[in-house]
């Protein structure tokens, strides 16, 4: 198998570093991933004229995976109609948007409804950073579309999206002016998460390379908890509640990480 | 003369009685009236003609009154002595060894002390029931004194009795022990005879130990401790320390001392942890001392059915990703199933120096104490795309021989596909190697990465874990219509023994076989199933898109779970037994259930049951009926475990084989007590309106009552019909009929 042509970059650290490795036999083994659908990589969902695309925000979000982690990731964003079935190829999927959006037909909205009861996740990204916006408002309609039954409440500080990878206090994006994330849970398992603080703004760069937006008010600090937070995002998508296994919280516990 | 005329001498008291039917006299009567008749015809002189028919007439009368029956009937009665009955216990329980010396031993003096007392008298042996005779031998299985009463009471129809005699040791296992125990107000039977009780066997001299009870709970949980209790009683044995043992197949699991209580008996409990789940017997045991009366129930058997509260799963995955989410997902949905997972998140590779440890949640993989100590408390292990050697380091042998050993002693391996496992995980020529279902290579291999759909290979089409529906065309066509899989790691061949129930429809070994996709091989007690796709999730989320749901995902990995704890429904035969315990003298049945290799029943299967009693093996044959079944009753006749394998085969094809255990108790109920119940003796003879009780060693009177007693009647009866008398009357007078007839001219 032959990696993805997708992928920007011709060599990973982690192969440098398998390569080198590989003569101590102690490092891992080199990456294969078999096939598209295997890799982790990002869904953005287009609702149409009120949502957003920034690929290179989420490519760079998982670069970051890649290289903080041992998940294997394919640093690309698709861009996928709700009602596509391809949609079912991505597990990890986002809306980002800054404005109103039209209503996603019925069809779309039964779409989703499977692919978050299947293991799907999805995540809506703020992007004006305002507590109340009209995007906000269709999120929260199309939200109780999705789940009648169950309204969107904040996440607990203790929630495993805190601690999947990355021990975190607060969720912050290019601004930080909510305090939580909120989100639908399911059982133990939250398949939707709504993101106030607008988190791909944070990751955003240009095709050169550059940080599309400042990040107010804790300026690079806080670009570099805004990345945490995507990486925690990943690893909740893939591992859940894991984190909350109690072999995990014990030990946490026990070297002072947890109280 | 007279009397020889009559055929006897006939009193003067009797009576004529006619015994012969109406009808046969009336028809003797025609019948001559007929013969006179027609011998009246005829001419002859006048005198000659009256001789005749006056000498026929008396004959033919006489002939009627013979063919009458008549018998001459005399009574008389007179009135006798009323009779003694004495009644021997003759059950199991007065054949216990009292000072060296059997109970029933004491039986002989009383009996003749009785006869001599009072002459002679009837004698009966009573067990469960009443026969004629002393005992030949004291081994009947129960005791019922009150049955045996009633039936004397219907055997003597009413008659007044001089007395009853009973010689026991008092162990009455009927209603009538029970009724005195439990009730204050209990009356005893009512009695034809003023009641005599001997007593025999002393609780004093007894020495017995024994294991009365067991009691396990019917049923336990695997790795739960569960608690054995067993009740001994020491008669003689009071204030003793014993030890007690106890033991599982025939292997001491561990042994403990208790002292006998003042009251003769003790408890003792056993905290006990089951491995493995299925049927497995235990027994408790004391020691067999010099003088124990009944050594026979020094021990007993009890089968334990260990059962799964959850199965315990074990999942390590070298890295997250979506086959890795999918499959925790099941798992953790799945509330049979205990899961304890590890996910690799971050290798020496991902360090980053951007990050400091202490803002990580990551712990350390516990590599160590779950591949050395708790291994063994996991059912099942799923290695997930994941590599050993960066995390074992040079322990690798030693943790992976360890997981060699828990498959071969009865664990269970799945190892899952992706750029970490098989050869890529260097387990080509590990200590995984062989007991993995597919062949390795030793050097890493690398991975087909074409899509492809797995195609179901003739034994996949029978196999429980590939079957997603009970029709075998319906699960073909849903295996070919679930949505392609996005690569395959290498293996090299499939090895022997094991089974390929996926296969790659194009890609081949190096042999030219079909690659093998999903593989199954039972090794030693255990299993291990090879998936080399990393991409069964898509059976899932890409199933749901198009509108199928996740059964298909669900039901594969939920019939592999299934296949790898062996569970019954997924074995071809299987042998059961409605309980665990029985006792001496039940019938057991043994049901065989028989599938062919679609798992439809197999009807018309050759079946051969052995069950084994320690050494005795006995042998039952049978065929399957139509639904793939057949039940084998075997009556149990002695006690102890009894292992039971089963052989099932169709022509010259086995079908499969089985195996299970049932325990027959020790204890006979006779046997179950064995102390003489002095107090439930002395309160029967006071129970009645005429009883003396009598304890062991007195020989003293019998209770009689001296008006008792019963009326004789003699009934004689003389047979007229065939006196001589009778005889010579007709003989006479119908020969010389003839005679005057013949002398007249007429023939």
């Amino acid at each position: 198998m032959s990696r993805s042509p997708l992928r920007p970059w011709p060599l990973t650290r982690r192969q440098l570093l398998a390569g080198l490795g590989a003569l101590t036999g102690t490092a891992p083994l080199p990456a294969w991933a078999f096939g598209d659908t295997t890799e982790v990589d990002v869904a953005e969902l287009d609702l149409g004229p009120g949502t957003l695309s920034r690929p290179n925000g989420w490519k760079r979000m998982l670069y970051e995976v890649v290289q903080t982690t041992s998940v294997e990731c394919e640093p690309r964003a698709v861009r996928v109609k709700p009602d596509s079935a391809e949609l079912f190829a991505h597990p990890f999927s986002v809306v980002i948007g800054d404005a109103a959006f039209a209503e996603p037909s019925d069809r779309a909205v039964e779409q989703l409804e499977r692919y978050l009861s299947y293991g799907g996740f999805l995540l809506f990204d703020d992007a004006t950073g305002t507590e109340s916006n009209p995007f906000d408002t269709e999120v929260r309609k199309l939200v109780r579309r999705l789940f009648p039954t169950r309204p969107l409440s904040p996440l607990p500080a203790d929630h495993s999206l805190y601690r999947s990878f990355f021990l975190l206090d607060r969720p912050v994006g290019r601004v930080d002016r909510v305090p939580y994330l909120e989100g639908i849970t399911v059982g133990n398992l939250t398949p939707l998460v709504l993101m106030r603080n607008d988190l791909s703004g944070a990751l955003d760069r240009s095709d050169d390379g550059r940080n599309v937006h400042t990040v107010i008010p804790g300026g690079e600090r806080q670009r570099r908890e805004a990345i945490k937070l995507g990486i925690n995002l990943i690893l909740y998508a893939l591992t859940a509640n894991y984190k909350k296994d109690q072999a995990h919280v014990n030990q946490l516990m026990r070297e002072g990480r947890l109280e | 003369m007279t009397a020889w005329l009559l055929g006897g001498a006939l009193g003067p008291d009797g009576s004529l009685v006619w015994t012969a039917a109406p009808w046969m006299v009336v028809l003797a009567s025609v019948v001559a009236l007929a013969v006179w008749a027609l011998a009246a015809v005829g001419t002859r002189p006048v005198a000659w003609r009256l001789g005749e028919l006056v000498a026929l007439a008396l004959g033919l009368v006489g002939l009627v009154v013979a063919v009458a029956g008549p018998v001459w009937v005399e009574e008389s009665g007179r009135t006798e002595e009323g009779r003694v009955v004495l009644l021997v216990d003759g059950s199991a329980s007065m054949g216990v060894i009292e000072d060296g010396a059997p109970r029933s031993d004491q039986v002989a003096a009383i009996v003749d002390h009785v006869t001599s007392q009072l002459g002679a008298v009837e004698r009966f042996t009573f067990g469960d029931d009443l026969s004629v005779g002393l005992p030949e031998s004291f081994e009947l299985p129960g005791t019922d004194l009150e049955g045996a009463l009633d039936s004397l009471a219907e055997r003597l129809a009413g008659e007044q009795l001089a007395g009853i005699v009973v010689v026991t040791d008092g162990l009455d296992r009927g209603l009538l022990r029970r009724r005195f125990r439990d009730d204050d107000a209990a009356r005893a039977p009512e009695l034809q005879g003023p009641l005599t009780v001997f007593q025999v066997g002393s609780p004093g001299e007894l020495t017995d130990l024994a294991v009365r009870d067991v009691d396990a709970g019917g049923f336990a949980f695997i790795r739960s401790p569960f608690r054995i209790r067993a009740t001994l009683t020491g008669l003689g044995y009071e204030g003793r320390d014993v030890p007690v043992t106890l033991t599982r197949d025939g292997a001491v699991v561990t042994k403990k001392t208790v002292s006998i209580g003042d009251d003769g008996t003790a408890e003792v409990a056993f905290d006990v942890v089951a491995e493995d789940a299925g049927r497995f017997a235990y027994a408790v045991t004391v020691p067999v001392y010099e003088g124990d009366a009944v050594p026979s129930n020094n021990v007993m058997p009890v089968v334990v059915r260990v059962v799964r509260d959850r199965i315990r799963v074990l999942q390590v995955a070298g890295s997250p990703s979506w086959d890795v989410k999918f499959m925790r997902r099941f798992l953790k949905g799945d509330p049979s199933v205990q899961l304890v997972s590890f996910f690799i998140l971050r290798t020496h590779a991902d360090v980053s120096v951007a990050y400091d440890d202490r803002e990580l949640s990551l712990i350390q993989f516990p590599y160590e104490r779950l591949f050395d100590q708790d291994l063994w408390t996991f059912d099942v292990v799923v290695f997930q795309n994941f590599d050993y050697q960066p995390y074992f380091g040079y322990q690798s042998r030693r943790l992976l021989d360890n997981l060699r050993e828990y498959v071969e002693e009865g664990g269970s391996l799945v190892m899952v596909g992706g750029d970490r496992s098989f050869s890529m995980g260097n387990y080509g020529g590990s200590p995984l190697a062989p007991i993995l279902p597919v062949k390795l290579s030793g050097a890493s291999l690398d991975p087909d990465v074409a899509p492809f759909r797995p195609a179901l290979t003739p034994q996949g089409a029978r196999h429980p874990v590939t079957r997603l529906t009970a029709d075998p065309d319906e699960n073909e066509a849903w295996w070919g219509r679930l949505v392609p899989l996005d690569g395959t790691n290498r293996p090299v061949g499939l090895v022997d023994g094991a089974t390929s129930l996926l296969a790659h429809p194009t890609a081949t070994t190096p042999d030219g076989d079909p690659l093998p996709v999903l593989s199954v091989r039972e090794v030693g007690k255990g299993r291990t199933m090879a998936l080399t796709v990393d991409s069964s999730w898509r059976w899932s989320l890409a199933e749901a898109a198009e509108g199928r749901g996740n059964q298909a995902y669900l039901r594969f990995w939920k019939n592999a779970l299934r296949w790898l704890m062996k569970d019954s429904t997924t074995a071809r035969v299987s042998v059961d037994t409605p309980r665990e315990n029985y006792a001496v003298g039940e019938e057991v049945r043994i049901v065989v259930r028989a599938r062919d290799a679609g798992f439809a029943p197999q009807p018309d299967a050759e079946v051969v049951v052995t069950v084994d009693n320690e050494g005795r093996v006995e042998t039952l044959e049978g065929r399957t009926g139509p639904d793939g079944e057949v039940v084998l009753p075997v009556e149990v006749v002695r006690s102890g475990t009894h292992r039971v394998a089963v052989q099932v085969r169709r022509g010259e094809r086995a079908v499969g084989e089985a195996n299970t255990v049932f325990a027959v108790t020790t204890r006979d109920p006779e046997l179950d007590e064995v102390s003489p119940d002095e107090a439930f003796l002395r309160r029967l003879a006071a129970s009645v309106p005429a009883g003396r009780y009598h304890p062991p060693g007195e020989l003293g009177p019998v209770l009689t009552d001296p008006d008792a007693g019963r009326v004789v009647r003699d009934r004689r009866e003389t047979p007229l019909w065939r006196s001589p008398g009778l005889a010579l009357w007709v003989g006479g007078l119908l020969g010389f009929a003839w005679w005057v007839r013949r002398r007249s001219g007429l023939r």
